[in-house]
């Protein structure tokens, strides 16, 4: 899947979380195989309680240790993280991995003040004497581009804006150069225009140092631009995972399809329907037999409610999909046709929406045409 | 800048479901700036009580600053209308929201819902105008009370107004969770922390529209939730409005969540109207260089489109002090001498399209700017 | 698309822990002495607190004193029973005298704010910063009829249950103000709900639960309180028992009957660390529905 010889930074062998609730066990996370190379930017996209955040937390090994099972293996830069203890753990986080939250306020301590907050890591992974840390403090700052500095150091975190509190996490996450970056929806409680910034800024510094990074946001737009691969989630599992460009031209997995008509655009036509999953993930303490998309996929057969597909290579290098008919294919567009003529819902929702965008005939990027004849586009061996 | 104009309102002939004339809205500032925590400090102006008392009362503490949370803004919403309004945090739009339902009191303007200006009535009066409005907020778990059941919450706004009798209100409590998507029998008797954060905003759209209100402000409704469930409640504030014919105010910070919605668009920056236009106008040929920035910002789900560098750089300066002249001035790439002086009036630029600016992008000024 | 339905958590999901076996102790013993407080005048094995018996005189528990005999030659174990029913009175009767002003002026401040807030809450303020005995010693001498010794049980219960109105006043007024931010009351206002629904509906369900729980650790320090007074001969006086006055009464003889003194602290204590261990339990349960909401 990766070529050979390129020395890999993050690989992630079957982890499956399992969190102990009174529903029964919750598998979070199943059977998740990843892999990162370094330097390179990593989206995960998928809805809330699709085991995104899980999945990223699991990988840092954050979680806590009550109640939660955790199987398989992770490498990082050839080094076994899986069997480290808490107190191993800690050379490695920050160190090695860092990570910057979603909530800049709950992720910041509200009555230390800023300097500490930074110097506190440098000092106790670096081992740098107090001045050199608030020197070092001072020019993180500078480095995530937040206006007066030295003022800033003597500062608590709730007299910044959310933007800037995000900018000294980020700054708090880079002290140390760790080798992985996670980002945990980190523009998701943040104004369109700052969350620009702060990816901007991410997207610097991490070049600048040569970080990889993992971004996990509910909303393909925010990865478009910003990752070099994009891994879609739903309900614990990775359903479809392709460099960038690839996956926004040749998407198999309706999941994936479905996100990414649900982004607003700037083009969309006034008081059209808005294209929408229907539905919500399953609850994962019991989910669906097959695949687990089924239930809200305009595409789903009867095989798809009791097999499950495997995620396999689709041909193109670095894309791999689980789908039994796949967006694009003729399978795919057969099955669409079928299920518009037994009614199916979701079927129908995703014909007349389309419908709608059409009758507006406003100009909209990368419509999926599946009333045209279908062209296969790829078919899997 | 200005928003002190009003050349954008429609003539006051024309029939509006509300029509704010020069609203503006302070708030005491903090006296010592380092002991008051965040967000509490500034939405905590007072209720304006029953009888109307301590209404624009000046800051009676020497030193205190005001917050111009809103300064002199003229908007109106004709019958069956969707405003949508936008602008980053603390530009003052929630503000605006809780001062059209005179949740906080304006120091000055005027609020007129079908012909009454709301900052004149009080007391009983004012209850009763009041509800007819209704508010949706973004935080869908925080305006939903933890420990009633939704049956309950969605009866409440009945019961207060003693709409039929026990069994009319149970069963439009019923009719309206049908409505929003929520089946009545399984959900009546839950409480709001059993259901997912859309679901929750499901349920505090059925409560808005359970007495039928005439207008429906939308505070950030859907920031607050995943894109794929963002669509459905756009979609479903779609179908309350065909089914009640509702007037709508859909505040939001991202103009691409606004766009499928509204018939009118104000962008709004710190206390002010920039632009204000139909969605076609606005989005395809942005006046105001603010309004061109929120537009960039909006990230586009195309690999082969390269984010815009920057497209807002800076901070929102404090509302304590505002800029002189045009408030954007400070973070505009045209801001002139001129800018600095004088603050500019709203001027229509195109057919259905108003802009503040005295370098706007589009229309006769932009000349001047070149020469 | 009506799909209710436990909601798929992202978040680890904290294991269920059940009020473990400790708590359910407390509760037995709360029940037992509530029980015997109540119902003592009634119960066969409970013997008049007043009479004597000449050959239990300091004797030690027997089958027919089952704590033994004070220095009067008293049952003991009876004379616990009794004075428990004016130390839980005292206890419960100023908690719930103190919660109905102190949670009133609380509830309207923190929701009011502004100008009330402040004037009341300063007052308040102005109690708190009194040294509680020397302000309890005050009352209790103020209250009382000159010439009475000590204070009768009707005293006593009001010099501390005005004590105890500032501290429940400032709890309070903290719980009601994290719920009278939250948009759930700006909503009913929008709605057109008056001031008293909004406190009534929306604001006391929320308040109340975490109040009541606490109200229990407030019962454990009034009868602290209590016993306090009745060492310093101001609460309600002997004959009539209490735990504080059957304590202060066998001081004396620590060295002789140490029991007289050790079995109604023995008491006090185990129904303290009840109060404390059930109210803890409660209001951590409150907390954690809080948290998941």
């Amino acid at each position: 899947m990766t070529p050979a010889r390129v020395p890999l930074l993050l690989e992630v062998e079957g982890l499956a979380t399992t969190f102990d609730s009174a529903a029964g066990s919750v598998r979070a996370v199943d059977g998740v195989w990843l892999s990162l190379r370094h330097r390179t930017a990593l989206g995960i996209v998928g809805e809330s309680g699709c085991g995104k955040t899980v999945l990223a937390r699991s990988i840092m090994n954050l979680l806590p240790r009550r109640g939660v099972h955790r199987e398989g293996r992770v490498r990082l830069d050839g080094r076994d993280l899986t069997g480290l203890s808490a107190r191993e753990m800690t050379g490695v986080w920050g160190v090695d991995m860092a990570m910057v939250f979603q909530d800049p306020m709950t992720s910041l301590n509200p009555v230390v003040r800023i300097g500490r907050q930074i110097t506190e890591s440098l000092r106790f992974h670096l081992g740098m004497s107090k001045s050199e840390a608030e020197a070092e403090a001072l020019r993180l700052l500078q480095s995530v581009r937040i206006p007066e500095p030295e003022r800033r150091l003597r500062e608590y975190p709730h007299q910044l804006s959310g933007g800037m509190r995000q900018r000294v996490t980020i700054a708090i996450a880079i002290a140390c150069a760790p080798k992985l970056l996670f980002a945990d929806e980190p523009t998701t409680a943040l104004d369109v225009t700052v969350q620009a910034q702060i990816l901007d800024l991410l997207d610097d510094r991490r070049r600048e140092l040569g970080t990889a990074m993992v971004l996990v946001t509910h909303d393909l737009g925010v990865v478009a631009g910003r990752t070099d691969e994009i891994a879609v989630m739903y309900a614990g599992q990775i359903v479809e995972q392709a460099p960038t460009p690839v996956l926004f031209a040749e998407m198999r997995m309706p999941y994936t399809e479905a996100l990414l008509r649900s982004v607003p655009r700037l083009t969309d036509p006034p008081h059209a329907r808005r294209s929408t999953i229907p539905g919500r993930p399953p609850d994962l303490a019991h989910p669906p037999a097959g695949c687990r998309f089924a239930p809200r996929c305009a595409y789903a057969q009867e095989r798809c409610r009791t097999e499950a597909p495997p995620l396999l290579p689709s041909g193109i290098p670095g894309h791999r999909f689980a789908c039994w008919y796949p967006v694009g294919s003729t399978e795919g567009m057969t099955a669409l046709a079928r299920n518009v003529k037994d009614a199916w819902p979701p079927a129908l929702d995703l014909v007349a929406e389309d419908r709608d965008r059409r009758r507006a005939t406003a100009p909209v990027g990368l419509e999926i045409n599946f009333e045209a004849e279908p062209t296969p586009k790829g078919v899997r061996g | 800048m200005a928003g002190t104009g009003t050349a954008h309102l429609r003539p006051a002939e024309r029939e509006h479901v509300l029509r704010v004339e020069g609203l503006t809205v302070e708030f005491a500032g903090p006296e010592r700036p380092s002991l008051r925590l965040g967000r509490g400090a500034l939405p905590r102006a007072r209720w304006r009580s029953p009888s109307g008392a301590g209404r624009g009362r000046p800051s009676s503490r020497e030193g205190a600053q005001r917050v111009q949370a809103v300064s002199g803004i003229s908007f109106d919403v004709c019958p069956g209308e969707t405003l949508g309004l936008v602008g980053e945090s603390g530009c003052g739009k929630s503000t605006v929201a809780k001062a059209v339902m005179q949740l906080v009191h304006p120091v000055s303007g005027s609020v007129e819902l079908a012909g009454v200006d709301l900052t004149r009535v009080r007391g009983e009066q004012l209850r009763r105008l009041r509800s007819r409005m209704q508010l949706i907020f973004q935080d869908p778990i925080s305006s939903l009370n933890p420990r009633r059941r939704v049956g309950e919450i969605v009866a409440e706004p009945l019961e207060i107004w003693r709409v039929g009798t026990p069994a009319e209100r149970a069963a439009r409590v019923d009719e309206v969770l049908e409505l929003v998507g929520l089946d009545p029998e399984t959900t009546r008797a839950r409480r709001p922390h059993e259901f997912s954060g859309g679901q929750c905003q499901r349920v505090s759209i059925a409560r808005a529209v359970a007495i039928e209100p005439s207008l429906l402000i939308c505070d950030e409704p859907v920031s607050a939730l995943d894109v794929s469930v963002q669509a459905q409640i756009l979609n479903l504030l779609e179908a309350m409005k065909d089914r009640y014919g509702l007037t709508m105010i859909f505040i939001a910070h991202d103009l691409a969540v606004v766009r499928s919605v509204s018939d009118r668009v104000a962008v709004m920056y710190l206390g002010k109207l920039c632009e204000v236009g139909t969605p076609e106008r606005l989005y395809e040929s942005p006046a105001h260089p603010y309004t061109e920035a929120l537009l960039r910002s909006v990230p586009v789900p195309d690999p082969s489109v390269r984010p815009a560098r920057e497209p807002l750089p800076g901070e929102l300066p404090s509302p304590l002090d505002p800029p002189s002249g045009c408030r954007f001035r400070t973070r505009c790439p045209r801001a002139r001498d001129r800018c600095a002086a004088e603050e500019p009036q709203m001027q229509e630029v195109a057919a259905g399209q108003f802009v503040a600016c005295h370098f706007p992008l589009v229309g006769a000024a932009t000349a001047e700017q070149a020469a | 698309m009506p799909d209710p339905g436990a909601e798929p958590s992202a978040e680890p999901v904290v294991p269920g822990r059940g009020p473990g076996w400790a708590f359910w102790i407390a509760v037995g013993w709360l029940a037992v002495i509530v029980g015997l407080s109540l119902l003592a005048p009634w119960i066969p094995f409970v013997k008049d607190p007043s009479a004597l018996d000449p050959n239990a005189l300091r004797d030690g528990p027997s089958a027919a004193h089952w704590l033994g005999g004070d220095d009067g030659g008293r049952d003991l174990f009876s004379r616990i029973v009794w004075g428990g029913r004016v130390s839980l009175f005292i206890g419960v009767a100023s908690v719930a005298a103190g919660m109905a002003v102190g949670g009133f002026v609380g509830v309207t401040a923190g929701y009011f704010r502004g100008g009330y807030e402040r004037v009341v809450m300063s007052a308040m303020d102005v109690m708190l910063a009194f040294p509680a005995l020397v302000l309890a010693l005050a009352l209790v001498t103020f209250l009382s009829d000159p010439g009475e010794q000590g204070g009768s049980l009707f005293t006593v219960t009001l010099a501390v249950s005005i004590l105890a109105v500032p501290a429940l006043a400032r709890i309070t007024r903290a719980a009601t103000l994290t719920f009278a931010q939250r948009e759930f009351v700006t909503a009913a206002r929008a709605q057109g709900a008056t001031h008293r629904r909004v406190i009534v509906r929306e604001i006391l369900p929320n308040v109340v639960p975490p109040m009541a729980s606490f109200s229990l650790l407030a019962v454990a320090v009034v009868i602290v309180a209590e016993g306090a007074l009745s060492y310093l001969g101001l609460s309600v006086q002997a004959p009539q028992p209490t735990w504080g006055n059957l304590i202060a009464q066998g001081r004396p003889q620590l060295d002789v009957a140490p029991h007289i003194a050790l079995f109604p602290c023995a008491v006090m204590f185990v129904t303290l660390l009840a109060l404390n261990l059930a109210g803890d339990t409660l209001r951590a349960r409150f907390d954690v529905r809080e948290l998941r909401l």
